[in-house]
């Protein structure tokens, strides 16, 4: 019953504005889950919440609790100092950055920060043990042997996104966060960097959380996926079942404006508008303003409840069983355009 | 979609880089036709020479050799620079890097006029429809600073700094795809729409193949610095005659459940320009090359749908380029 990762009602503020606005969630040994949203939804904040890396500008709260495999005692994340963090990060959860491979060390051979990032948590191994380890890591990400000895900037983007990969999973993790893992690749890189994730998971039972604005990519790799929308979950659920029966106006709506290989051709009417500024939250619903499914009801904040079996959505309509003909190029404010 | 002739005509176009690596063949043979009415995409990976394309045809990047003609030149043969920029202009991929940020949205889109010598007293009402094109209230937005405008907002203002000349036709090197989901669809559709209403050409050069399904009429694949097939979009893309384009496609992935499906990747990365494969120079990478594709470099040849071309050997194996320099040049 108790999975790998529960968050419940995560927040993260700066100067009294919520940036991350209440998120839970749920992560099972082994499963993938994807965000997605915008920029400005909060999906790298909470990603970074997660790891406790929050600048000192910025508060964070609720409570995030860790489950590994192979510990007694689950890590209660919410409630470790830094010094506490120190033991949970890379060894049982870790981060890919977004640009991340524009992270590496200029000056140090990539095998030698991955001995680094070893050493971080096996003071003692010995120096043949972590070579061993090294040249493991090499081939589960799929580079060859010799490219450790190199510097970042003698690899490729695609090479350096593995290396991060590698990075992540020196240390054994059974949680890795990707954030934005294939945004600046070629397409065809990006479909190995996620072939590489899927075997991942296959091979050593990880668990993913992937973070991407490309719904794409997160119908391709994940279980279930979570929508961000102004600092919220607005829908959550399996994969097949938010991307063939979205309960959400806007997961509806992303969808309708997606434009899709093989599907329709031409232009969808957009959504008009942009994200709200954090400064200027509408009333009730923040997507109302955008919305052209909007009612006077939308001006009471709609709670994320379940609609359908393991799927919920915050939206006062849901469930839907079919979308009314509407003009959809009308929001529920005219205003700005985006 | 009118069949009033091309706007320009580009003519085995080569365009090299030196570098400490050695030459660079960034475009290396291109000949293509931009026609007037129509939504032209050029797709390719980095690497593959697209930008440079555009940039060339702009001649803001010199040919080594070939032709990028605008047709209908007033100068004679050849158009001068200046004319060749009132009729054909362009926009960028990154709209925080794109405008001046120290000045405000009336003086960048005001500034082509400027450089072109229109009339101080005409400038007030050509920025306005400039603005009123692009879905910008002139009255809100001419006096700021880009700082004040969101990505799309600023987007949109290098639309209208692109469109004031009333150009003929607009390349768009990535327009959006530096833009969030919801505001991508907002700035394709101003461009569908002038596109319309001017009867514009335009060209977008882009790696998202989905984007180019949706919106193109004819598509060139490019691949270290040669169109490798075109032909409709839907021809292209549902029906690939080259492996390299079908790899592409494969390659995307679908926003929806499943996503697609497992399917055989192409493996390694896109060699560099400064080191071409011999033959056809995707022979490397290629799950179905044969015998002659080490040692013959294909020529673009009808391949599939009606106007389809692919550079593949597989269609026929003698179809050679003529070479027009010595190899190892």
């Amino acid at each position: 019953m108790s999975a790998l990762l529960e968050v419940s009602d995560l927040r993260v503020e700066h100067a009294g504005r919520a940036i991350v606005d209440g998120v839970d969630l749920v992560l099972e040994r082994g499963e993938a889950l994807g965000i997605a949203g915008e920029s400005g939804c909060g999906k790298t904040t909470t990603a970074l919440a997660l790891m406790k890396l929050m600048p000192d500008s910025l508060t964070q709260s609720g409570s995030i609790t860790l489950r590994p495999p192979d510990e007694d005692e689950p890590i209660n994340i919410g409630r470790r100092t830094e010094a506490g963090m120190q033991l949970v990060r890379w060894r049982h959860i870790s981060l890919i950055f977004q640009g991340a491979m524009n992270s590496l060390d200029p000056v140090q051979r990539v095998d030698d920060q991955i001995e680094e990032a070893i050493r971080l948590h096996d003071r003692k191994a010995g120096s043949k043990q972590v070579r061993e380890r090294i040249a493991d890591l090499l081939e589960t990400v799929g580079l060859q042997a010799g490219l450790g000895r190199r510097y970042a900037h003698q690899l490729s983007g695609g090479q350096r996104q593995r290396m991060m990969i590698a990075l992540a999973l020196a240390c054994g993790p059974s949680v890795v966060i990707a954030d934005e893992p294939t945004t600046a690749l070629d397409v065809v890189i990006q479909a190995q960097v996620l072939q590489l994730l899927e075997r991942l998971r296959e091979r050593l039972g990880l668990a993913l959380i992937l973070i991407s604005h490309d719904l794409g990519v997160l119908a391709e790799t994940c279980d279930r996926i979570a929508v961000m929308y102004a600092g919220r979950i607005v829908e959550t659920g399996p994969v097949s079942d938010v991307f063939a029966n979205p309960q959400h106006p806007y997961t509806k709506r992303l969808l309708d404006t997606l434009p899709v290989i093989g599907g329709n051709r031409g232009l969808a009417e957009p959504i008009p508008g942009g994200p709200p500024d954090p400064d200027d939250m509408p009333e009730g619903c923040r997507f109302r303003p955008r919305c052209p499914y909007a009612a006077d009801k939308c001006l009471h904040d709609p709670a994320l409840r379940e609609v359908a079996a393991g799927h919920s959505a915050a939206c006062h309509f849901a469930p839907w069983k079919e979308w009314p003909q509407v003009d959809v190029s009308r929001a529920a404010a005219t205003g700005a355009s985006g | 979609m009118s069949a009033d002739g091309a706007l320009m005509e580009l003519s085995d176009v080569c365009v090299r880089f030196r570098t400490r690596a050695g030459e660079a063949r960034a475009v290396d043979g291109v000949s293509l036709e931009w026609r007037r009415g129509e939504i032209l995409g050029v797709v390719g990976e980095s690497g593959s020479g697209k930008s440079t394309l555009a940039r060339a045809m702009l001649r803001l990047v010199e040919l080594d050799s070939g032709e990028a003609a605008l047709v209908g030149a007033a100068s004679g043969r050849k158009a001068g620079e200046a004319e060749l920029r009132r009729r054909v202009q362009m926009i960028f991929q990154d709209p925080y890097q794109t405008l001046n940020p120290r000045q405000r949205v009336s003086a960048i889109v005001a500034e082509p006029l400027k450089v072109q010598g229109i009339p101080r007293d005409e400038h007030d009402e050509r920025v306005r429809r400039a603005m009123d094109d692009v879905g910008l209230d002139a009255d809100r937005y001419l006096d700021r600073y880009p700082h004040q405008l969101s990505g799309g907002q600023r987007q949109r203002v290098a639309i209208a700094a692109a469109l004031v000349l009333e150009p003929e036709g607009l390349i768009c090197d990535e327009p959006v795809s530096m833009l969030d989901a919801s505001v991508r669809a907002q700035i394709l559709k101003v461009l569908v729409d002038l596109q319309q209403r001017r009867g514009l050409a335009l060209m977008f050069i882009t790696h998202d193949l989905s984007l180019a399904w949706s919106l193109c009429d004819r598509i060139a694949v490019m691949y270290l610095g040669r169109i490798v097939e075109q032909g409709s979009a839907v021809d292209v893309i549902e029906r690939p005659q080259h492996p390299y384009t079908e790899a592409l496609v494969t390659a995307v992935p679908i926003p929806e459940p499943g996503g697609g499906g497992r399917r055989e990747l192409l493996s390694g990365e896109l060699p560099d320009a400064t080191a071409v494969p011999t033959g056809c120079r995707f022979h490397p990478r290629c799950p179905k090359r044969f015998e002659p594709c080490d040692r013959v470099d294909p020529e673009l040849i009808p391949a599939g749908g009606r106007d389809q071309l692919a550079a593949c050997l597989l269609h026929d194996p003698t179809a050679g380029r003529k070479e027009v320099e010595a190899a190892g040049a």
